[in-house]
């Protein structure tokens, strides 16, 4: 029997407010160790259709062949408007907005091992179970 | 109920507008007013999505606008008007909206455009139409957050460009 095809890495593209993506990259890496495949858009200084093509033209410098996965902050903030505004062609690209430490750490994890669309719902379990209140 | 807040804002709905501002003013109904977006209701919905919890929101023509019924909507809300730039807040007080003041609060950097704030970069159309709406009358504030100052514009545009 042949083993499942390894599916191809995706790549995490943080998109958010101010210095937001990079730290939190940063902290990420204060966990695993350091990440590749990664890559940050902060949103100082853009326009809504500034930043929807800024991210377009990042997502084309990226490896040819391989998913993104944009994380954003807020969903209804410039970033995670942009990021759904943002035309991708035929290229896989899917979104997920609310990006927190567990998300990432998730993300980090299992994107060697799961194909998307294991990966992505696990992202959002992941994140929505890192908050409780007591 | 008069307007709460008249915004050009080139991001529209967004972190500052729904939680800077939605916050303390508590609107239940936003307008954009943007001939180009009421006419791309795909790229509109995107924004109308983003609206803070307990406002309606809307992506109107400048002529929609201006209609009796609108204004009427807006005095019977507590409304906030996003416009995407200068020329659309201009156009809307040249077309006899009642625009007392305009809080200029997120014109990004492009090219040709020069900085007279940290959220507002301006080019000498810009300028020509600010100059335009202050001679209407129109009271111009520059202000991203409220928690931030608020700086007049009308003496930051003499002898400029």
């Amino acid at each position: 029997m042949n083993p499942s095809p390894i599916p191809p890495r995706p790549v995490a593209f943080l998109v958010t407010h101010a210095s937001l993506g990079s730290e939190l990259l940063r902290t990420a890496e204060g966990i695993l160790g350091p990440q590749s495949d990664v890559h940050i858009l902060s949103n100082d200084g853009y326009s809504g259709d500034a930043l929807s093509h800024a991210i377009e033209e990042r997502v084309r410098d990226l490896p040819g062949g391989r998913p993104v996965v944009v994380f954003t902050d807020l969903a209804a903030g410039s970033c995670g408007i942009a990021s759904r505004r943002a035309d991708h062609g035929e290229r896989v690209v899917r979104k997920v907005t609310g990006v927190n430490l567990p998300i990432l750490l998730e993300f980090f994890h299992y994107r060697d091992t799961l194909p998307l669309d294991e990966l992505l719902p696990r992202l959002e379990a992941k994140g929505k179970a890192g908050i409780t209140v007591s | 109920m008069p307007l709460l807040l008249a915004r050009i804002d080139d991001r529209l709905i967004h972190g500052q507008v729904v939680h800077g501002w939605g916050g303390p003013l508590r609107p239940t109904w936003i307008g954009i007013v943007s001939d180009s977006l009421r006419a791309d209701p795909a790229r509109a919905d995107l924004y109308l999505f983003a609206a803070p919890e307990g406002a309606k929101a809307a992506a109107l023509s400048i002529a929609e606008t201006l209609a009796d019924r609108t204004q009427s909507l807006i005095l019977a809300e507590r409304s906030i008007l996003l416009f995407p730039g200068i020329e659309e807040a201009l156009r809307l007080r040249e077309g006899g909206f009642p625009l007392e003041e305009v809080n200029v609060g997120g014109l990004h950097h492009a090219q040709g455009k020069s900085a007279l704030l940290p959220y507002v970069y301006l080019d000498s159309r810009d300028r020509d139409m600010l100059r335009a709406l202050a001679a209407l009358g129109v009271r111009l504030v520059a202000q991203d957050l409220p928690t931030n100052p608020a700086h007049r514009l009308e003496p930051m545009l003499e002898g400029g460009a």
